[in-house]
């Protein structure tokens, strides 16, 4: 595979869905997914097979972290890059969030008209890497 | 008289020793004497074994030579076929029988007649005797014909008299009984030999010889000796003859030495050695006392001499203390000078004239008559007040007031104490009497002293107490009662009085430690150096209203001269209040920052969305028409004017929370510099303002600095300079060397800054009031992230504003000194581990520096000095090979490390100095070659 075509998205809050699924299909032109819970997107992940997850990190009943930790125990990742997607800034929590095994972070407020273009980056490297 | 006791003791010692030693000689005489009979005894059985051997060796040759011989005939015989001619034969007999000297004779009977004889001479009337007519002898000749062997009969009684042994030998011809050889051995001579052999031996013995028990129908009885040889016998052998075995016994007929004469010589001689010691012993060891009584006698004279020259002596010399002796009535006997000083009156006035009535209190004499007669329930007047108690408990210590010739009052302790002589008999009494003014004068300032101590603690409300570490035994004051809600009621004198006020955690921490203490105190196990004063702060339930407060305790273990531990001496106060209020501040800085982080989410979230929809519409652009375009612009201005403004408002509580982590690093000055600019750069001309950058730096110059925060400092002074300046305005950046800092000036034309507000320009939320109708933004935050901003990174930050002139705002920073000699290494490499995996290897010995892209390479490569760069040949942002033309072009003695796969990069590396295979990649193998590199420039291109 060379190429990033594949997002699930995961994230509560209906109008980040509605952005970011602009984002991704419209400027990115990639096929997305979107799940509005940590459970939903361990039900979707095996079915759907995305290239990368974008996860929110703050969510009620099970949050990123969690949901991440669900996926790396239930073996669902399989090395798909999981980036977090968070209205946190800290450095240290980042460097937390990165320590869990995501690849990278992005803050909110996103621009939707970058975020294809960050992703990209994200999975290339991820690529690389492996 | 202990001399003489002991001397009587020491000769009783004496003779008892005498007597171990004279017993010690006897018990080993006798035990050589055991010994020798033993070493006696073992000769003669040695002896006697050997004179067994000698005999049966003597009998077996005798007999079963003359076996022989007798054999010789039976050959003749078999040889001739029993056709045997007469003088032949007289003759062969003759032969034979000359050689043993034990042949009695020698016959030969054909068909059991005996024919021919040897010697003749006296065993004719033998001749023709046919055996089978013998009845006593023909049983067991003709058992030795049928069975055909040869046999030894005998010893027996034989008819010419004297004892024989009868050998025969029956004569077969072809299996034809033809007749019998028969020789008779003369027995007295044989065993006369045997007994002539022993009397050739030295030792005294008896012989014994019969048949032995395995031979079958034989005579039990022995032939020579009895039973009693065979009982005793000192060694036995057995002697093989033709018909069976015979059993010889030496019995050693012991001679018992007679050794009482030499036994009796040995013990005069041993009893008049050991009394000749005792006898000098004793006479020495009496001279020795003699001598050392009188030495001691000597020496116990000078001695009580000194004593009493000595006792003299302190008596004069103890001036501060009053001895006073008196004989059994009171009269006095003994005034020391510490009376006469203490008292006034000389010992001449006193010593036998007087009774220590004249310097006594009468009322104090008086009351102790009282109190002692009702205590004794008897009658106690005059003197022997003092005496009383001394004479049954043999001293007493009392407190006096002693009355001086002058009249002076003086309270002294009287110690009284019986005197007796040598015989046990009392003589008097000794009254030592010390002046204690100065003692009670101490004891009420300390007095004194305790109740200020009690009025400030009390004042203070701070509770004190006293611990005894081996019993737990307590003391404490006033303030314990209302600091922990007890009553006396509650406190029994003992922790375990106070211990239920702790609160459980408390209990358990204090209860261990004590008990560590405790038994460190019971087995005086001694702290080797002072223990530290202990410090704590801990909760307790007050006993009466069950409240929860918050004590503050100090306390010091107090040891003895050894260091074992033995009290604790502690103090403690409340300080509910404080902790209550530093709580409620906890609380509220906690809910702030829950806020802050809370308001920060859902502020963002939706801004987010509105952003986000505003960036997407510019999808559609092209459709808009101009005044919508305008509004878009003007929502999008103010969306991103929101995110400043939250960003700014998390980062002032960051600061002001001291949650923001900086990310120091070394970093060239000029680079950031740029970067600043030029992310400014689009901004300034949106306010129509131009940046130049004025710089008078060297290449080299260096801070550490977190890379972002500096950049957001010079994005708000900037932005803030464009924002102010009026058109077509120039905002000047200078940077210079000030000592050891670099400082960085930007400078603008506009309005400045007004007097009034000079002072308020680096507080949150400030912004000046403007004329300048020209809506400027911000949120007046900016400048205060920025002096915490450079505070942090050590620097200091000022300005100075001339209205409508010139503002200048200025910030120093500390530059980094490079003290080393160590040569710096530039690793571009865009995956972080690997990156930091090289720069922990590198950075002991080199100054290491890093550069994620290409891109940033270039940079970095065309403003500092390195002596070596490492790169990945396949990079992703750029083509690397442009990374050896830039290197080769800046610096002329640059290495040039490739990390990459060989086989791909070997031609475009041909300008580098060193390829290293990343998956051969070991530390021992990449240090030497970074080393070799950059101390060697021959060797050029090795491959790792």
């Amino acid at each position: 595979m060379s190429e990033l075509k594949r997002v699930l998205l995961v994230d509560d809050e209906p109008d980040i869905q509605a952005i970011a699924k602009l984002s991704l299909d419209k400027v990115g032109g990639f096929t997305s997914l979107i799940c509005s819970s940590g459970y939903e997107a361990i039900e979707q992940i095996a079915d759907f097979k995305p290239d990368l997850v974008l996860l929110d990190v703050m969510m009620p009943g099970l949050d990123g972290p969690h949901t991440l930790k669900q996926l790396q125990e239930k073996g669902l990742l399989d090395g798909t890059p999981v980036v977090f997607f968070t209205a946190k800034v800290l450095n240290s929590e980042v460097e937390e969030l990165k320590e869990l095994g995501a690849q990278d972070v992005i803050s909110k407020p996103f621009d939707p008209m970058t975020l294809p273009t960050q992703l990209k980056d994200i999975w290339n490297r991820a690529n690389e890497q492996t | 008289m202990s001399y003489y006791r002991h001397s009587y003791k020491s000769s009783r010692w004496l003779k008892l020793i005498a007597a171990l030693l004279f017993f010690s000689f006897i018990g080993a005489t006798e035990y050589l004497i055991y010994e020798y009979k033993k070493s006696q005894r073992a000769d003669l059985e040695r002896s006697a074994s050997e004179l067994a051997i000698r005999l049966k060796s003597q009998l077996e040759t005798e007999l079963n030579g003359t076996i022989f011989l007798t054999n010789g005939i039976e050959a003749y015989i078999v040889a001739r076929r029993g056709d045997i001619v007469s003088d032949e034969v007289n003759s062969m007999l003759k032969q034979v029988y000359q050689f043993s000297p034990f042949f009695r004779n020698i016959g030969i009977a054909p068909n059991n007649k005996l024919s021919w004889i040897i010697p003749l001479e006296g065993n004719e009337a033998a001749l023709g005797l046919n055996y089978e007519n013998l009845p006593s002898q023909w049983p067991s000749i003709k058992q030795t014909i049928e069975s055909n062997t040869v046999a030894l009969d005998g010893p027996l009684e034989l008819v010419q008299g004297g004892l024989g042994l009868i050998y025969r030998s029956p004569v077969y011809l072809n299996d034809n009984y033809w007749g019998i050889i028969s020789a008779v051995i003369d027995a007295d001579r044989l065993f006369q030999s045997l007994t002539e052999e022993i009397q050739e031996t030295e030792i005294s013995v008896q012989l014994g010889l019969k048949h032995a028990n395995n031979t079958k129908n034989i005579n039990p009885s022995p032939f020579i000796g009895d039973a009693a040889v065979f009982a005793d016998a000192s060694a036995t052998t057995v002697v093989e003859t033709p018909s069976g075995d015979w059993q010889l016994a030496i019995a050693v007929e012991e001679d018992e030495p007679n050794l009482w004469v030499a036994r009796f010589i040995i013990w005069c001689l041993t009893l008049a050695v050991v009394l000749g010691i005792y006898f000098l012993t004793r006479h020495v060891y009496q001279q020795n006392l003699l001598n050392s009584l009188s030495t001691e006698v000597k020496a116990r004279t000078k001695e009580l001499s000194d004593v009493n020259s000595k006792l003299n002596h302190v008596l004069n010399a103890a001036s501060e203390t009053a001895i006073i002796a008196t004989d059994r009535n009171g009269l006095i006997t003994v005034f020391n000078r510490g009376a006469e000083r203490m008292l006034g009156y000389s010992a001449n006035e006193v010593i036998n004239k007087t009774t220590p009535a004249i310097f006594h209190d009468p009322d104090e004499v008086t009351k102790k008559e009282k109190i002692l007669t009702a205590q004794l329930d008897k009658d106690i007047s005059g003197f022997s007040v003092f005496t009383a108690i001394p004479d049954i408990e043999g001293s007493e210590k009392d407190n006096w007031t002693y009355i001086s010739k002058f009249g002076k009052r003086i309270p002294v302790e009287l110690i009284v104490t019986k005197e007796f002589n040598n015989d046990g008999n009392p003589v008097g009494y000794l009254g030592l009497a010390t002046d204690i003014s100065q003692h009670i004068n101490d004891q009420l300032t300390l007095n004194e002293l305790k109740e200020r101590l009690e009025s400030a603690t009390k004042v203070a409300n701070i509770g004190v107490w006293e611990l005894d570490l081996k019993d737990y035994k307590m003391l404490w004051n006033e303030q314990m009662y209302s600091l922990t809600g007890t009553t006396h009621r509650d406190f029994y004198g003992n922790y375990e009085s106070i211990e239920p006020v702790f609160c459980h955690e408390e209990r358990e921490e204090f209860n261990q430690l004590l008990e560590k203490l405790k038994r460190r105190a019971l087995n005086r196990d001694p702290f080797s150096e002072a223990p530290p004063p202990l410090e704590t702060t801990f909760r307790i339930i007050r006993a009466d209203n069950e409240e929860l407060r918050w004590m503050k305790g100090h306390a010091v273990i107090q040891c003895d001269e050894s260091g074992v531990p033995q009290s604790m001496l502690g103090a403690m106060h409340e300080i509910s209040s404080l902790v209550f209020a530093k709580e409620a501040a906890e609380q509220a800085e906690r809910l702030k920052s829950q806020f802050l982080s809370t308001v920060s989410h859902e502020l963002r979230t939706p801004l987010s969305v509105i952003s986000g929809a505003l960036s997407l519409l510019s999808l559609e652009e092209k459709s808009f028409s101009e005044e919508t375009k305008n509004v878009l612009d003007l929502a999008n201005r103010n969306s991103k004017r929101l995110t400043l403004l939250i960003n700014d408002l998390l980062d002032i509580e960051k600061l002001t929370s001291g949650n923001l982590t900086f990310k120091f690093q070394e970093h060239s000055l000029k680079l950031l510099l740029d970067q600043a600019i030029a992310e400014n750069r689009s901004y300034a001309e949106q306010e129509n303002a131009i940046i130049k950058f004025d710089n008078t730096l060297s290449t080299d110059a260096h801070i550490v600095v977190d890379e972002l925060r500096f950049i957001q400092a010079m994005t708000n002074l900037l932005s803030n300079a464009a924002k102010f300046s009026p058109n077509d305005g120039e905002v000047r950046v200078t940077a210079s060397m000030t000592g050891q800092n670099v400082l960085i000036e930007i400078i603008d034309h506009g309005s400045g800054i007004p007097e009034a507000f000079k002072n308020r320009v680096f507080e949150p939320f400030a912004q000046a009031e403007s004329s300048d109708s020209r809506n400027k933004g911000g949120t007046g935050l900016g400048l205060a992230i920025t002096k915490t901003i450079i505070e942090k990174m050590g620097g200091t930050i000022g300005f100075d504003s001339e209205l409508n002139q010139k503002t200048r705002f200025w910030f120093s920073l500390p530059k980094k000194t490079n003290l080393s000699n160590k040569k710096s290494v530039l690793h571009v490499e865009d995956s972080d581990d690997f990156s930091a995996v090289i720069t922990a290897i590198l950075e002991d010995n080199y100054e290491v520096d890093t550069a994620s892209s290409i891109q940033q390479a270039k940079q970095k490569l065309s403003s500092n000095k390195y002596d070596v760069v490492i790169f990945d040949i396949l990079s992703p942002d750029s083509s690397g090979c442009d990374i050896i033309e830039i290197a080769n072009s800046t610096h002329e003695a640059i290495k040039i490390v490739v990390t990459s796969d060989p086989e791909v990069s070997l031609e475009k590396a041909s300008r580098v100095d060193a390829i290293m295979d990343k998956a051969n990649f070991t530390r021992t193998n990449f240090v030497d070659l970074i080393d070799k590199l950059a101390g060697n420039n021959e060797n050029r291109r090795p491959h790792v």
